[in-house]
C-alpha cells in the first residue's frame, strides 16, 4: 500500500530501504563555531557557513555509504523541542534538566500563545536536497512531544497545548510540501508515555497531516510501546520507525500477537553505544524483523538506526551507518538469489 | 498539636547555570575522557553534594536529602551495587523525559562491596545542619522496572530477594543517622495487586529501622482511590502526590491519619508556581483533621513537592521550596 504511495510521489525504493532518524554527529569545526557563536566571537551568518558545509558532508557521506533516503543531519539544530520552541513565537527559553545520566537539555517554557513566525525546516531541507538527487526527508518534531518536553504556563491543559502546537506546525509541514518534500518524518518520541492520551495525540496529527500529498513518517522511542499497540497504528502515519536493537526486539512479540499493518523503519544499531555492532549481528536482526511482519511483508521493513546519531563521534556515526548498509546489502543479495532459485535459475 | 515540617521530595537539580554550577557536568565529561582521576571526580561528587544540601536549607527545608547527586537514575543507581546485576538500554521512566537503564538480574544476587547510597547518607548527615532523609526506591518498582533473567521464576521472587538486600542496606542507613527512610513505589498504585507483599517487604525493613522512621512514597498516580490501604501498611509515614491526585487533601481532611503525612504540593514537573492562599485553606482542614482525629501516631506533616525536584531548572526548584517555606509560615 505505502510502496504504492511511494510509487505515486515519484520514489522507488529498493528492498530495506536504509535511511536515519535524523541527527548525524556534529563535526569538531561545527561544535566549536557554535561555541563560539554562544560567546559572541562569530556572526549567525558565519555559523550559517559552517552548518551549511557540515550539512554538505553529511550528504555525501550518506551518499557514499549508498544510504537510499537520506537526513539533512540536523547541523543546525541543537535540541529537538528547543530548536522549535526558538522559531516559534510563545516560548521562552527554559533552563537546563537532566534527560539521562550527564546529558541535560533546556526545557522550552511556554507563556503565551504559540505562533508559527514563518518556516522553520523547510530553507535547510530544501538547501539538503539541492545537494543530491536521492530523496531527503523533511524532518519536524511534532506537536504531542513539544507539549510534552516543555513547561506550560499558558494553556489550560495539555490537550489545549497539543492542539494549539498542532495548528502552527501543520504549516511547517505545508511549507515542506510546498518546497517539494515527499517523504515527511514527525517525531513523536513522547507518544509511548500516557496511552491515555493517544486519542487527542491522534487529534493533534491529525491537523498536522490531513490531505497533504506526502508520505508521512514518525519516529517514536524509548518507551513503553505496549501501552500504545496496536492502537498507534491508527495514527496518520505511514511508517512508524521505531527502536528496536535497544530492547533487545522486545516488540517483535507484540507484532506475532497483533501484525504491524504499516511500513516500519526498525532500528538495528544502538546509538548509546560506543561498541560498533558486528554486521552479522545487525544482519540476523533484521532477518529477525523481517520474520514477525504478517505474511512477510519484507518489503513494508525500512532499516535504520535506534535514534539519532548525534551522541556518537563522527567515526562512530559513519561504522554504525556502514555496518547496516552491509547487512542489508547482504540480506539483498540473499533475497534476490531467493527470487532467482524460485524462478528456477541456477 | 500538628508540628509542619518542609521536607525535600527526593532530588535536587545537580546542575544550575552558572559555570561554578556546571562544575558536576563538566567534570564528569572529563572524567570519563580520563582528564580527571576518580578521586578528583570523587571530589566533585561530595562537593556538589554538600552544595545541594546548603540551598535546600537556604530555601528553608527543614529536612534534607543528599540531592539524589550520584544517581544515574532512579533505577539503575541502586542496583549497580548488586553482583548478578547487567546494566542494559534505556527506558523512560514513567511519563517523564527523563531515562533508566534497565537492570537484568540474574540469581545469585548478593551486595558489593561499598553501598553509595549509605556512603552519601553518611556525608550528608555530616554536613546538614537539619535532620536527613535517604531514599531508596523500592523492591517492587525496582522489580517491575528491571528484566528478570530465567534464574528467577516468578516477580515476586525477585521482589522478595530485593527486599532482603534492601533490608540489610536500611539497618545500615538506620546506623548512619538517617532520621527518615523513604522508600519510593511509584508503581504501587499502577500495580495495587502487590499491596500485600508490599506489606511483607515493609514489615521486613521496620524491623531494620532502628530509631529512623521510614516513609512510603507513591507519585506519578493518584492515590486517593488507595488511601485506606495505605493507611494500614506498616510505615510511619505516607508520600502522597497532590498534583497527580487533586482530591488527596480532601480525602486526607475528611478520614484523617495514622501516619505522618507527606504532602506533595507543589508541582514536581512544572515550573508554573502555585498560589500559597490556594493551597492553605484545604492544608488547615488536613491539619484540623489529623489534630481532632490523630490517633496514637505522631502527628506531622510535611510540606513537600509532588515527586523529585530534578525535573525543574534549578533556579525554580529553589523557589518551589521556599514557597513551601512560606507555606508553613503562613500556615503557623
Amino acid at each position: 500500500m505505502s510502496r504504492t504511495k511511494l510509487k505515486k510521489l515519484g520514489i522507488d525504493l529498493p528492498l530495506f530501504p536504509t535511511t536515519s532518524v535524523g541527527s548525524l554527529p556534529k563535526p569538531e569545526s561545527l561544535k566549536k563555531a557554535r561555541n563560539d557563536f554562544q560567546k559572541g566571537v562569530m556572526t549567525r551568518e558565519q555559523l550559517k557557513e559552517k552548518e551549511e558545509e557540515a550539512t554538505r558532508l553529511w550528504i555525501k557521506r550518506q551518499e557514499e555509504i549508498d544510504i537510499d533516503i537520506l537526513v539533512d543531519g540536523e547541523m543546525y539544530r541543537g535540541d529537538m523541542v528547543a530548536y522549535f520552541a526558538e522559531t516559534l513565537e510563545g516560548f521562552e527559553q527554559g533552563g537546563l534538566v537532566r534527560s539521562y545520566g550527564n546529558r541535560y537539555y533546556r526545557k522550552p517554557v511556554i507563556v503565551r500563545p504559540v505562533k508559527w513566525k514563518g518556516p522553520i525546516t523547510v530553507d535547510w531541507w530544501r538547501f539538503a536536497q539541492k545537494q543530491t538527487v536521492r530523496p531527503v526527508k523533511g524532518m519536524l518534531t511534532g506537536p504531542y512531544t513539544i507539549m510534552d518536553w516543555s513547561f506550560n504556563e499558558y494553556y489550560s491543559d495539555r490537550r489545549a497545548t497539543a492542539l494549539a502546537l498542532a495548528c502552527e506546525i501543520r504549516k511547517e509541514v505545508e511549507g515542506l510540501v510546498e518546497a517539494g518534500a515527499k517523504i515527511i518524518q514527525i517525531d513523536e518520541p513522547a507518544l509511548s508515555v500516557r496511552p491515555e492520551e493517544l486519542p487527542f495525540a491522534r487529534e493533534a496529527l491529525e491537523i498536522c497531516t490531513k490531505d497533504l500529498p506526502a508520505y508521512f513518517v514518525t519516529h517514536i522511542c524509548y518507551g513503553a510501546l505496549e501501552f500504545i499497540y496496536p492502537d498507534m497504528l491508527s495514527l496518520p502515519f505511514d511508517n512508524f520507525d521505531l527502536e528496536l536493537s535497544n530492547s533487545g526486539l522486545d516488540l517483535l512479540t507484540l507484532f506475532k500477537k497483533h501484525p504491524f499493518t504499516k511500513d516500519l523503519s526498525a532500528g538495528v544499531v544502538d546509538v548509546h553505544s560506543h561498541k560498533i555492532e558486528d554486521d552479522k549481528v545487525v544482519r540476523k536482526r533484521i532477518e529477525e524483523i523481517a520474520e514477525s511482519m504478517p505474511d512477510n511483508q519484507i518489503w513494508q521493513l525500512w532499516i535504520d538506526p535506534d535514534c539519532g546519531l548525534k551522541t556518537r563521534t563522527e567515526e562512530e556515526g559513519i561504522a554504525k551507518l556502514k555496518v547496516i548498509r552491509e547487512a542489508v546489502e547482504e540480506l539483498r543479495q540473499k533475497a534476490g538469489r531467493h527470487k532467482m532459485k524460485k524462478r528456477g535459475v541456477a | 498539636m500538628v508540628s509542619t515540617l518542609v521536607s525535600n521530595h527526593s532530588s535536587y537539580p545537580r546542575i544550575g547555570e552558572t559555570p561554578e554550577e556546571q562544575k558536576l557536568r563538566r567534570s564528569i565529561d572529563r572524567w570519563e575522557k580520563k582528564e580527571i582521576t576518580d578521586d578528583e571526580i570523587e571530589g566533585v561528587v561530595q562537593g556538589v553534594i554538600a552544595e545541594t544540601i546548603l540551598q535546600q536549607e537556604k530555601a528553608g527545608a527543614d529536612l534534607v536529602t543528599d540531592g539524589q547527586v550520584r544517581w544515574q537514575d532512579p533505577i539503575s543507581h541502586w542496583m549497580r551495587g548488586l553482583k548478578g546485576v547487567k546494566i542494559g538500554g534505556l527506558l523512560r521512566f514513567f511519563d517523564t523525559n527523563c531515562y533508566f537503564r534497565v537492570p537484568k538480574v540474574e540469581k545469585p544476587l548478593e551486595p558489593k562491596e561499598e553501598s553509595f547510597v549509605r556512603q552519601d547518607l553518611s556525608l550528608s548527615v555530616k554536613t546538614a545542619k537539619k535532620p536527613v532523609k535517604a531514599v531508596l526506591t523500592g523492591p517492587i518498582t525496582l522489580a517491575f522496572l528491571s528484566e528478570k533473567g530465567t534464574s528467577f521464576e516468578k516477580i515476586e521472587e525477585l521482589i522478595q530477594e530485593l527486599t532482603s538486600l534492601m533490608a540489610a542496606e536500611i539497618a545500615g542507613l538506620a546506623s548512619q543517622g538517617a532520621s527518615w527512610i523513604q522508600i519510593e513505589e511509584p508503581i504501587l498504585l499502577k500495580k495495587p495487586e502487590f499491596f500485600p507483599l508490599l506489606a511483607k517487604s515493609l514489615k521486613a525493613f521496620v524491623e531494620k529501622k532502628g530509631r529512623s522512621k521510614i516513609l512510603l512514597a507513591t507519585y506519578f498516580a493518584d492515590a486517593a482511590p488507595f488511601y485506606g490501604k495505605l493507611q494500614d501498611l506498616p510505615v510511619d509515614g505516607l508520600g502522597l502526590d497532590c498534583v497527580y491526585g487533586p482530591g488527596l487533601l480532601e480525602k486526607a481532611a475528611k478520614e484523617g491519619s495514622r501516619k505522618v503525612l507527606s504532602l506533595g504540593l507543589v508541582d514536581g514537573r512544572s515550573t508554573r508556581l502555585e498560589s500559597i492562599d490556594q493551597l492553605l485553606k484545604p492544608l488547615k482542614r488536613v491539619r484540623l483533621a489529623l489534630d481532632e482525629n490523630g490517633e496514637n501516631g505522631e502527628k506531622e506533616i510535611h510540606l513537600t513537592s509532588s515527586c523529585g525536584l530534578e525535573y525543574l531548572p534549578r533556579a525554580r526548584a529553589f523557589e518551589k521550596m521556599t514557597l513551601l517555606a512560606r507555606l508553613k509560615d503562613a500556615l503557623a
